[in-house]
């Protein structure tokens, strides 16, 4: 084990996979810190040029682009009320508030530190993991990964729309999109209508792309003016004392973290529960908290940006462990390792260890290195955000066309990120959630290969397995509980409210 | 029947694909037909459902308009929470869809163009006409023109070869 550690800390200390890792830490930081273009959009344009590159520099780009959007989404929530993605909506709480009575420095330095803390925190907890995880995954078999696959498509669409139906049809969507080509095991072609460019499948990147940055674009054209309209003012004074306020309140960050880390291996859950949860356990546990929580308390910021970032190495315990991506951005994650050789399961945590590790060491020094670039460039990445959709429009387009051609080289990939972009619109307008679907396409292939390994063994008797129905009991209770507990308070509310109304 | 209409396109679409996968699966091999037809079935019932829902939402919604109360747009959410961006106010506007309709003519007209004119031509000409199109200045449009053919031919033909087809006029043009 000790080995892997030192092989995976080699591997991306590599002059090459280093550079891959700073490439994508500051082209995502950017990307990232101007709203509607997201930690999504942000992967699936840089995805591409992954394909082209080895093993580790591959995987420290696309880890990196990842590790870093919760740590740059801080910069438009604190500075203009602009959440830059999930994770960042309970950081406007205090965070705008904090900016408005002149401590945006403050708050930016505060959740900076925060954020590079439980990043760090978050990767031990993975690290923590493995030696638990790995006899746990040995004892699975074909029958549990499939329910396991299962389970992560349901819980992600159940969880991650307004209503769980519409979130599990989109999941089941996807999976018949993976449908769409040769069938690996037979050659048999399916739905592919005599196309040749169909016999391959339908490109994840293409897809992607399609699917979460066209609709974005629109959106920043709709917009028709700046993301913000307040003035920046000066950056530089604070920023010492909220990384200062960071170490002070280092309990607050450390308990922030566990809840983060908590969220982040329930699929489904993601950064906007994270937040919140965060949030809400720091207005608990804080002293004076009810009275200070709200109007630009610096620890409402520091709980919030400490969850989000150490979520992320929790989210990568399933995701590596049992190749269940709890949310769509893992699931783009999930599909780039893939793409360049590495499975998650169960090889990630035996043969391909050092690969395992190498994820650990690019979470460490990437949340720590963005937290020190962000400190130093806020300026300059809060200036993205002065920019006239007019201006980014034509680049998010140029590099959506560009990223999705690079894909496989065919122009037919082209337009298929158009067509999934008016999927995209369309779905987005009628509330359907789109992070179903993606899951749903990257796991269609390993389900169906678990399905049928399963039936060999087994025969239709898979489904009763006690692994199985111990999984699938887990789901009913995953997905029934909360809903019980809102139905619960939404009753005693009415009652409250009932009684309020008679006295 | 508009609210019909309006509430329930999406989800009829998505009952009929999972209807074809199942047709279109029963003819398949044993091994390609497993999880194709176990796709295209729980597709059905949980659409059916969620149609279901919709038409009752909708009825219940048509009743209350005619009893005089005004209609909201109630379903049941979800406690995960919202991880999709949602509709902003700005798109819902009669503004914000022609935005939409005018990036989609943007997009498609790009493929169009790719295919006829290919990319060293197309991506700086999009760049041009969309930033000349909103007024921005030559200035700009110069340098940001220059800037991504810069990067369609230094980055994307010279340091990663991507291999750029030839559009089709020059195609017919050259043979």
């Amino acid at each position: 084990m000790f080995d892997a550690a030192l092989q995976g800390l080699m591997g991306i200390l590599q002059w090459k996979a280093f550079a891959m890792m700073m490439i994508g830490i500051v082209i995502s930081s950017t990307l990232v810190a101007m709203p509607g273009v997201g930690s999504k959009t942000a992967i699936a344009l840089l995805l591409p040029f992954a394909f082209v590159l080895e093993k580790y520099e591959a995987i420290a780009l696309i880890v990196s682009v990842w590790a870093v959007s919760n740590t740059a989404n801080s910069i438009t929530a604190i500075l203009f009320s602009v959440p830059g993605g999930g994770g960042s909506q309970a950081t406007i709480m205090d965070g705008y508030p904090m900016a408005k009575n002149g401590e945006a420095a403050r708050a930016l330095g505060a959740a900076f530190t925060a954020s590079a803390i439980g990043g760090v925190l978050g990767a031990l907890a993975l690290l923590a993991a493995i030696p638990m995880v790995r006899p746990l995954v040995l004892l699975l078999g074909p029958p549990e990964f499939f329910m396991l696959v299962m389970m992560g498509v349901v819980m992600v669409g159940a969880l991650a729309g307004k209503t769980p139906l519409k979130g599990i049809a989109i999941g089941v969507l996807g999976f018949a999109i993976s449908l769409i080509g040769i069938q690996s095991q037979t050659g048999t072609p399916r739905y592919t209508f005599d196309i040749l460019y169909l016999f391959d499948g339908i490109g994840l990147v293409p897809l992607t792309i399609g699917l979460f940055a066209i609709p974005e674009l629109i959106s920043l054209a709709a917009r028709g003016k700046t993301i913000s309209n307040v003035d920046l003012g000066d950056l530089s004074a604070g920023r010492l004392q909220g990384i200062k306020d960071a170490f002070k309140n280092w309990w607050l960050v450390v308990r922030c973290s566990m809840v983060g880390v908590w969220v982040g291996i329930i699929p489904g859950l993601g950064s906007s529960v994270a937040d919140w949860f965060a949030y809400g356990h720091a207005l608990q546990t804080c002293k004076g908290a009810s009275k200070t929580f709200g109007k630009g308390d610096v620890r409402g910021v520091i709980a919030v940006d400490a969850a989000t970032n150490a979520k992320e190495g929790g989210a990568l315990i399933p995701t590596l462990a049992f190749g269940i991506p709890g949310s769509s951005t893992l699931a783009l994650i999930f599909g780039g390792l893939l793409v360049v050789g590495v499975t998650p399961g169960k090889e990630i945590l035996t043969t391909q260890l050092d690969v395992t590790f190498s994820i650990i060491w690019l979470l460490i020094i990437s949340s720590i290195l963005t937290s020190v670039l962000c400190l130093m460039f806020t300026k300059q990445l809060a200036m993205a955000t002065m920019l006239r959709p007019t201006v980014l429009v034509p680049v998010v387009l140029a590099m959506a066309v560009l990223g999705s051609f690079a894909h496989s080289n065919r122009l037919e990939d082209v337009a298929v990120m158009a067509i999934f972009g008016v999927l995209g619109y369309f779905l987005r307008l009628g509330n359907w959630p789109r992070p179903p679907l993606l899951l749903g396409v990257v796991l269609g292939p390993l389900a169906e290969r678990f399905m049928w390994t399963s039936y060999q063994i087994y025969g239709y008797g898979f489904l009763v397995r006690p692994g199985v129905l111990i999984i699938a009991a887990i789901l009913v209770v995953s997905l029934a509980y909360p809903m019980w507990q809102k139905r619960q308070a939404e009753r005693a509310q009415k009652a409250e409210l009932a009684a309020g109304g008679e006295s | 029947m508009i609210g019909y209409l309006k509430r329930s396109t999406i989800t009829v679409l998505l009952l009929l694909l999972f209807i074809y996968i199942v047709i279109g699966g029963s003819g398949m091999s044993a091994q390609a037909r497993l999880f194709t037809l176990a796709v295209g079935w729980i597709g059905i019932v949980i659409v059916g459902v969620q149609l279901i829902r919709e038409l009752i939402l909708q009825r219940n919604e048509n009743q209350l308009v005619a009893s005089g109360h005004s209609a909201t747009e109630s379903e049941e959410e979800s406690p995960g929470g919202n991880v999709d961006f949602a509709v902003t106010d700005e798109e819902k506007t009669a503004y914000g869809r022609m935005a939409a309709i005018e990036q989609f003519g943007w997009l498609w007209g790009m493929i169009a163009s790719l295919w006829l004119l290919g990319f060293y031509i197309t991506v700086p000409a999009m760049m041009w006409l969309y930033l000349r199109r909103h007024g921005e200045s030559w200035r700009l449009t110069l340098l940001m023109t220059s800037g991504i053919w810069l990067a369609v031919w230094g980055l994307f033909h010279e340091l990663l070869y991507l291999p750029f087809p030839e559009g089709y006029l020059f195609s017919l043009l050259g043979g």
